[in-house]
């Protein structure tokens, strides 16, 4: 612990580490959004037709949209005709066949991310998908999975190369119709990862995908998709940060997840887009449309998020259980700080029979910051059987911040069970006294109780993930005690 | 989902207001505001987060004209509930008829007052205080109460009383045959410091033609003072219930309330509580049993202002048939109310295939050194004690309204005026047919 | 100089005094305790001198090696030397007993100028100090204290004394709630903590714990003040006769 402590001490001086902007020169299309916009994006990703006009319908129905007002979070309006829709760095505009070909600032980047790209250099077992700004730089250990029929790419390449996959899911899961956000990225998405694990499959490493914004006045709006099919299993992790700027940028993703029979998805993020400063200014509003469809019997989707960064998260990753005895999972943890803003929670619709579904939240306020859990379980009149159980617990430090729970329960079948639990308090004086009675200081006893407190939803991540999260955990409470 | 009542013809006979030139000007100043806000407002509607889980689309097919001041014949007084042993202020839609009431004596340190006398009696608070303890802009129907209402009713209780007899509102609706009907019962409750009384209001009507009423009430709870509110609503099968509540609690004072709802087609309920000055007290209890068609809707807010308040609220569902139970529960802890303690736990029984329940708590916590917990179940009866229950040789039916009656009982238990308690289990869980012995059945 | 030195030591919780002028010494190499009838303070002099925030010291002073300890935050305290086992231990869900233990020794190491231990050198270092309370593998593993029994959670606080290695050991109704086996293994373990650069304080209703655990120095704390000291034939005497016969003298003075 000291010498994490010391560690983290370090850290906390440079603030957030990820803040720094590579030398790297982006092409992008014009400001704003219109239909011209679009087609430049889908012409210049070399996209089927059927694709293109999916994005304008996506985009014609944006426009007789309204922005969501409903989460508890606050931010002036934002100007879409004020951001770049599109940025990629120059020399990507050839898609390099090798890493060999990738400009070395790019691998320079990721390497100060933590996360190198070349494989002898990578921690066996986990494959990345590199998206930098639009685009996707590279994916690793592609061949390696291929010889298992896994196919793991850039979207725009599984576009190219799999468009009966792509065209049969995308979308299926989150309409375009579905929210303001989810309509915006299925218009304008540049990129993103995807995802195939065929009949039987159990992928042999984690897949990850690591998310970068780089150019200014830029969103974000990539869309992952994840199929498995029957019997297969994959873990997937995500990863993203983001250089420190004094404005707001957007980002707007869609992740979209399929589980047939008997499939398995296990897909976890750790969010440490760029938070703001501690005025609150700048920083990544996160808008973020996430859904797993459990279609097949016995399948399962376990959603764990450790969420520390942005400005404002707006997050609600969800799982739709469809297929009869299939098993929905919730694990997150959010901390807010300084100014930051969090809404994100899940929602859970039983509709096959049997289904099950667990939701642990834990939430963490610091500073100035308002952080509200938000959930959804419904029971439909099928879902006999359904059984959900959810506990959210929230912990404040300090007298300024604010910390909410939202749930929405509705249950339409007699047969189901559903228990929700949720408390909110402080930090336990008598463990801090505890601690502190054993020689621990109180920073450092804080971050120890908090990480205790967070355990449960840290013990569901990988076990890289895990250390990385209880870092970042520690490192964003750092001063955040009185 | 997205149904707006633009037509409703409901909105235009709820959109008056009550003129009479003798009112006070700070009254008619309330009125006009109410109604302006009525008429801007109109019907909410479920595009409107405070009625997503309750549609008024049967309630807007109707168009309610305001009640007249009537005497009711006995026959049309068949049903009203016997008294609960104290004394009782009978109201016949929405306005008080003295003849049929028992009023306290000026001696008994509780009076039932007309808003005349009560502007006499307690001219600064009554003035300060009433159509204004509860804001109205996010409550239409309460905002068209302030509008309409008739005659308003102040019950006063005076410093340092102890009053131990409940006092008893009883609201009786008696329908027009010609058109259905609207009253709009309005009463402030001034509990002095450290006075002390137990209230019983309830609601309930006769005949088979659809009415609406929609009551407002105001408590002030001075300081130490103690105030335990049973609201009963039994209206009939087509009746609309929409009611509100507001109590302003003081200092080391506490306001317990018990809603228990078994009537009317469409019940609502806001409850308020403020929690305004250190040590104040709020206990909320809450029973509904519905069944058919009914919609059971209960919106409560306990708004935590001050430091060291605790705050307790338990509220169960019991649903049959094809009916739809809603809670929303929001506590609020303000930022410096130090030390909450807040509970919250909501359960609900679905008794039936086609039973609905929407279970919303809602935590607002702006203040750190606090205690908050929610809870929330839906559930069905225990598989496992029904089978234990009847492999000691009960019968079936009579386990399920055993177990239906310990679920209930948690609530009615702690109900202190017995013959209320002993009134609500039979109109509510028919347990006069059950054979077991009551004592048993004391759990917790 | 005494390792503990307490002067005229006022105490008030929530406006109420609870000590009212307490003095005490304590040589170094001694074990002293202090008995006294339930609310007479006893557990408050602990968690005065380990630094507990809830009570306000009003009058006097506490000098640790010529420390002036109420200058000191729980931690510096802890890492001078003070060690408080709990009356009763918290439990901290989802923090390792071995993560926290290590933390603890690490923090004090580094206080007094000690490289930290590694992974390694610490598991060899508590194995070692496990046989000592016959502690099991699995509790180390499991959240501190977390679903422990009673007797577990009090072998646990005598099991981080040995770890630490504290100058200091107070002993807060260390016996309470343990039956008469698990009392016998904790009594070892603090015996064999004993040692002449170690000094001890054990909080005590019961005479119970001083048939094992046997002190140089009696004290009886009554009303917020030591009212009696004496040799350890002054414990027996009061299981005889219980405290009342004391408040009369005292009433009597």
């Amino acid at each position: 612990m000291t010498s994490d402590t010391r560690e983290v001490e370090q850290l906390a001086q440079q603030e957030y580490k990820y803040g720094f902007v590579s030398p790297i020169e982006a092409e992008t299309v014009p400001k704003g959004l219109d239909e011209d916009i679009i087609r430049m994006i889908s012409e210049r990703k070399k996209e089927p037709d059927w694709l293109l006009e999916w994005r304008l319908k996506a985009y014609r129905h944006w426009l007789t949209m309204k922005e969501p007002r409903w989460a508890n979070v606050h931010y002036p309006p934002i100007d879409y005709q004020d951001i770049y829709y599109y940025a990629a760095p120059k020399s990507l505009k050839d898609r390099p066949k090798s890493l060999d070909e990738v400009d070395p600032e790019l691998l320079r980047t990721y390497e100060k991310l933590g996360i190198p790209l070349r494989e002898q250099e990578i921690l066996a077992g986990v494959a990345v998908d590199a998206v930098f700004d639009s685009v996707s730089v590279a994916t690793t250990f592609k061949e390696k999975l291929k010889e298992l029929g896994i196919i793991f790419c850039a979207f725009s390449e599984a576009v190219q190369e799999h468009p009966e996959l792509v065209r049969k899911y995308l979308g299926s899961v989150v309409p375009y119709t579905d929210n303001f956000f989810a309509a915006l990225n299925s218009a304008v998405f540049s990129d993103g990862s995807f995802c195939y694990v065929p009949k039987g499959v159990r992928c042999p490493m984690e897949l990850s995908t690591y998310f970068r914004i780089n150019a200014a006045k830029t969103g974000q709006f990539e869309r992952t998709l994840i199929i498995a099919d029957e019997g297969a299993y994959v873990s997937y992790l995500e990863g993203c940060t983001a250089p420190m700027r004094d404005e707001n940028q957007l980002h707007a993703a869609v992740v979209e997840l399929v589980a047939l029979d008997n499939a398995t998805i296990k897909y976890s993020t750790v969010q440490n887009w760029y938070p703001g400063d501690k005025e609150g200014r700048g920083g990544i509003y996160n808008f973020v449309t996430k859904r797993g469809k459990c279609l097949g019997k016995n399948s399962k989707i376990s959603w764990t998020q450790v969420e520390t960064g942005s400005a404002i998260t707006w997050k609600y990753p969800s799982c739709v259980l469809i297929g009869d005895n299939s098993v929905g999972e919730f694990y997150s943890v959010a901390f807010t700080n300084h100014y930051q803003q969090a809404d994100t929670g899940t929602k859970m619709i039983h509709i096959g029979k049997n289904t099950r579904s667990t939701i642990v939240s834990k939430g963490i306020s610091a500073g100035r910051s308002q952080n509200s859990y938000r959930g959804a379980v419904r029971i439909l009149k099928g879902a006999e059987n359904a059984r959900n159980f959810s506990q959210c617990d929230s912990l404040l430090i300090g007298d300024k911040c604010g910390a909410h729970t939202f749930p929405y329960v509705e249950v339409q079948n007699p047969t189901a069970t559903m228990e929700h639990e949720a408390s909110t308090s402080k930090i336990n004086e008598d463990q801090l006294f505890y601690c502190q009675q054993r020689g621990i200081s109180k920073e450092d006893a804080v971050s120890m109780i908090v990480n205790g407190f967070c355990k449960e939803v840290f013990r569901e991540l990988p076990m890289e993930f895990a250390v990385e999260a209880q870092k970042l955990l520690s490192i964003s409470l750092e001063g955040s005690v009185g | 989902m997205s149904q707006t009542i633009t037509e409703a013809p409901a909105y235009t006979s709820l959109a008056g207001r009550f003129c009479q030139s003798d009112e006070p000007q700070w009254l008619q100043d309330l009125r006009e505001r109410a109604q302006a806000l009525f008429a801007q407002k109109g019907l909410p509607d479920v595009q409107d987060e405070e009625w997503r889980f309750t549609s008024l689309r049967d309630f807007a097919k109707y168009e309610f004209i305001q009640a007249e001041p009537m005497t009711p014949t006995p026959a049309q007084l068949q049903g009203v509930p016997a008294s609960f042993g104290g004394r009782r202020a009978v109201i016949v839609n929405g306005r008080l008829v003295s003849p049929l009431s028992n009023l306290p004596d000026a001696t008994d340190g509780v009076e039932v007052l007309t808003l005349e006398q009560a502007l006499t009696r307690a001219g600064d608070d009554v003035r300060q205080h009433l159509g204004q303890l509860l804001p109205v802009e996010n409550l239409p129907f309460a905002a068209c109460n302030l509008a309409l209402f008739p005659q308003a009713i102040v019950v006063r209780v005076a410093a340092q009383a102890r009053i131990t007899q409940p006092l008893e509102l009883v609201f009786w609706t008696v329908p027009n045959a010609a058109e259905p009907i609207v009253s709009h019962p309005r009463v402030f409750v001034l509990a002095e410091e450290s006075s002390s009384i137990s209230l019983i209001e309830v609601h309930a009507g006769t005949g088979e033609i659809p009415y609406f009423t929609n009551p407002v009430f105001e408590f002030l709870l001075k300081r130490e003072a103690r105030v335990v509110h049973y609201r009963v609503q039994c209206d009939t099968a087509k009746a609309y219930h929409i009611a509100a509540s507001q109590a302003i609690v003081h200092a080391n004072a506490a306001y317990e309330f018990f809603a228990v709802n078994f009537g009317a087609r469409l019940s609502r309920a806001d409850v308020r509580v403020r929690l305004l000055e250190p040590a104040a007290e709020a206990t909320l209890y809450g029973l509904y049993r519905i069944d058919g068609d009914q919609i059971s809707d209960l919106h409560s807010v306990i708004d935590h202002a001050a430091p060291h308040c605790p705050s307790w609220e338990v509220v169960k569902g019991i649903l049959e048939g094809r009916s739809h139970g809603v809670f929303n529960g929001r506590i609020i802890v303000r930022p410096g109310a130090q030390k909450t303690d807040a509970k919250q736990t909501n359960k609900n029984l679905l008794l039936s295939r086609d039973a609905v329940v929407n279970a919303n708590p809602q935590l607002e916590i702006y203040a750190d050194d606090v205690k908050c917990t929610h809870g929330a179940t839906v559930g069905h009866l225990d598989d496992q004690a029904l089978f234990y229950l009847r492999s000691r040789g009960i019968q079936e039916d009579e386990a399920r309204g055993l177990l239906t009656y310990a679920f209930a009982n948690d609530v009615l238990r702690r109900i202190d005026v017995v013959s209320l308690r002993e009134w609500l289990e039979l109109s509510i869980l028919e347990v006069e047919h059950l054979t077991f012995d009551r004592g048993l059945l004391e759990v917790k | 100089m005494a390792m503990l030195e307490i002067r005229n030591l006022h105490v008030t919780v929530e406006g109420k005094e609870i000590l009212r002028g307490l003095d005490l010494s304590i040589e170094k190499g001694q074990v002293h305790a202090i008995m006294g009838p339930n609310g007479s303070g006893k557990s408050t002099l602990a968690q005065v001198i380990a630094g507990r925030d809830l009570y306000e010291v009003t009058e006097g002073e506490i000098l640790f090696e010529g420390k002036n300890l109420l200058e000191l935050e729980p931690e510096e305290r802890a890492c001078e030397g003070i060690f408080l086992a709990f009356q009763y231990p918290v439990e901290i869900p989802g923090v390792s007993n071995t993560y926290f233990l290590r933390a603890a020794l690490n923090a004090i190491r580094k206080y007094r100028g000690l490289e930290e231990l590694d992974a390694m050198e610490f598991l060899t270092l508590i194995r070692e100090k496990m046989q000592l309370l016959e502690m099991n593998d699995e509790l180390l593993q499991r959240s501190v204290n977390e679903g422990f029994s009673g007797g577990e959670k009090k072998r646990n606080e005598i099991f981080q004394m040995a770890v630490l290695e504290p100058k200091l050991c107070i002993l807060d109704e260390t016996d309470s709630g343990l039956d008469i086996d698990a009392l016998r293994i904790v009594a070892n373990g603090v015996n064999a903590l004993r040692s002449p650069e170690r000094s001890m304080l054990v909080v005590t209703h019961y005479q119970r714990l001083l048939d094992y655990i046997v002190p140089d120095v009696v004290h009886v704390l009554a009303n917020g003040k030591i009212v009696k000291t004496g040799s350890k034939d002054l414990a027996l005497e009061l299981e005889q006769k219980g405290y009342s016969w004391l408040e009369e003298e005292v009433l009597a003075q």
